[in-house]
């Protein structure tokens, strides 16, 4: 597990991240989403010890990464960005001497570095120079790293950055596989990425964290559930028509489809209420001409949250 | 420690440095054992590594110039930093190696009088002890050029520093007699000595305020002393260049006398700059 709680970082007057907060649970895989120089990478550095924070606290299965570095580095693999690679070295000598730096005993280094190199996928190249390898191969030498001394916490900064479309598809499946076994954190400013892979987001944007919910929680528009999308035309007004129909929290007025009235109809937690507001529609004698579940793409999100805090921040100053 | 160490060398001898370095002090050491003891005839073997100490000025910058400096290029330092060794583990471990690189062509070397043994009379502890000294002196040096190394990312700036350092530190003997020792030159002296401290506290903190005030601080304690008691600056120019004129100290060694003040000196010296490096390399956690 690991806890971010109130971190600061500061470059000379410029704020990378401010009270950058949330936790990354047993079994999950939590994806930090935002722009490029969002505080994602920042963020990362600061979890790994790469950088120190200014102010707040990381702990890493219950391991202060200031006060007690060499245990919680013990239980975290991180792959940053660029994966640190040494261009001289063979991938399994460079994982080999990973090992010895995550404390791995040497009677178990080679069972250990069997597993992961069949894991990740690079039996074949393992005697290869990581200098000859293409861009996908060195990010699985990347992960591979991370996986190294058999950490509960995983770590990835932009896992797929720079690959090609088969190679992002194997990473994403690999960091799937990984979330089976442990806590996984991963960066992406590709936010349909993170929906694939995550099963919770942090969205981060200048250093600010925005939102921080499951991926479904997120992807509802209203955040407290299902929404649907209803035109109908003919008939009396329907607003309190739907309102007033048994599992709707909340109704509200689009602009027309088709010259036809528009709603936004939320549907309370574990409500179907498909068929009755089509009976209503008809009962109140008008004919339904769209009805379908709105999509909200994370994209649609990240936009409504920045704008939001945009505005917030306007207010305030 | 023990995998940086292991690493360290290997990468050492995977390009060109450690190679490089090892023929440079060979084949020096080489010449002047031809030249001084085969040629000229000299049974003192000590000349040798007294004269070869020169060496010394491309040799450190050349073999340490990569070690924390190409890290930092590379972005390989995140590897370390995020690893479960400590910062003096690393920098101990990447000293340590380069060290080793250096005892090799000293170890072949030492050899030489061995062999000269055979053919004349060779005070074979004045060689020994004055070739120990000459790795101790290349073991200070070593520190330096690792602190110099840890200074900035790029390699040929740390190889510059260190040289221009070394190179001070070569002819401050020879300074010595050259610069005059009144109380106005050591004013001078000190005020650009002060200069290069602030110099160093903005490149390390990048900030001027700090760096001003450092500057500022040791030219008031300079003036006060200027005005107070401006005796106590008589002879200090002097004094300085002999306290950074770490390559003057082989010379007692050559003369046959065991010196456990340069010895002292030395390993004060290597603690020292160990301990600098180690701070260089934990300031960017907190840059």
């Amino acid at each position: 597990m690991i806890e971010v709680k109130g971190l600061y970082k500061t470059y000379g007057i410029n704020a990378a991240v401010r009270n950058v907060s949330f936790t990354a649970r047993k079994g999950e895989i939590v994806g930090l989403g935002g722009r490029n120089g969002a505080g994602k990478s920042t963020t990362m550095n600061i979890i790994a010890g790469y950088i120190s924070s200014d102010e707040g606290t990381v702990t890493i299965n219950g391991h202060d990464i200031l006060k007690e570095p060499v245990e919680a580095k013990r239980h975290l693999g991180y792959m940053p960005e660029f994966p640190p690679l040494y261009n001289e070295m063979t991938v399994y000598k460079y994982l080999h001497f990973v090992c010895q730096l995550m404390g791995v005993p040497k009677n178990d280094i080679r069972d250990h570095l069997k597993d992961i190199i069949e894991n990740v996928g690079l039996v074949e190249v393992q005697n290869r120079l990581i200098g000859n390898l293409s861009k996908g191969y060195r990010q699985r030498v990347g992960i591979a790293k991370a996986l190294c001394g058999n950490p509960e916490n995983i770590m990835l900064d932009e896992p797929t950055s720079g690959l090609d479309p088969k190679q992002i598809v194997e990473i994403r499946a690999l960091i799937r596989s990984l979330g089976k076994k442990h806590t996984v954190i991963i960066s992406s400013h590709i936010l349909s990425e993170l929906v694939d892979i995550c099963t919770r987001l942090v969205i981060i944007d200048r250093g600010v964290v925005l939102a921080d919910d499951t991926v479904e929680h997120l992807l509802s528009p209203s955040g407290s559930g299902r929404v649907l999308e209803l035109a109908a035309r003919d008939g009396e007004d329907l607003y309190a028509v739907l309102a007033n129909i048994d599992g709707v929290a909340e109704v509200k007025k689009k602009k027309p489809y088709n010259g036809a009235p528009r709603y936004y109809i939320t549907i309370k937690p574990g409500a179907d209420v498909a068929e009755t507001v089509s009976r209503a529609v008809a009962q109140a004698g008008a004919t339904v001409t769209l009805l379908r579940p709105v999509e909200h793409s994370l994209e649609d999100v990240f936009l409504e949250l920045t704008e939001a805090a945009m505005r917030k921040e306007g207010k305030d100053a | 420690m023990a995998a940086i160490y292991k690493k360290e060398i290997r990468s050492l001898f995977c390009g060109l440095t450690g190679w490089l370095s090892i023929a440079l002090i060979l084949l020096v050491f080489g010449v002047y054992t031809a030249v001084m003891n085969l040629s000229e005839g000299y049974a003192d073997f000590s000349l040798v590594p007294y004269n070869a100490q020169i060496i010394f000025l491309i040799a450190i910058p050349l073999i340490t110039m990569r070690a924390l400096a190409e890290e930092r290029r590379q972005h390989t330092d995140q590897l370390l930093y995020s690893s479960t060794l400590s910062a003096y583990e690393i920098v101990f471990g990447k000293y340590l190696a380069i060290v080793t690189v250096i005892a090799i062509p000293l170890a072949i070397s030492s050899v030489y009088p061995l062999i000269l043994a055979e053919y004349g009379r060779v005070t074979l502890s004045t060689a020994f002890s004055a070739m120990f000294a000459f790795f101790m002196l290349g073991a200070a040096l070593t520190a330096v050029g690792l602190f110099f190394s840890s200074l900035s990312s790029n390699q040929f700036v740390s190889a510059a520093l260190c040289f221009g350092v070394l190179l001070l530190s070569y002819f401050a003997k020879d300074l010595k007699t050259l610069l005059s020792t009144n109380v106005v030159t050591a004013l001078y002296f000190f005020s650009v000595v002060a200069l290069a401290v602030g110099a160093l506290a903005r490149y390390m903190t990048r900030s001027w305020g700090i760096a001003a005030i450092v500057f500022a601080v040791l030219e008031a304690i300079l003036i006060a002393i200027y005005l107070a008691a401006p005796g106590a600056l008589d002879g200090s120019v002097a004094a300085a260049l002999t306290s950074i004129a770490v390559f003057a100290r082989l010379e007692t060694f050559c003369n046959g006398i065991f010196d456990i003040a340069a010895l002292l000196y030395y390993l004060s010296l290597i603690w020292l700059f160990i301990f600098f490096s180690i701070q260089a390399f934990e300031k960017r956690r907190w840059g």
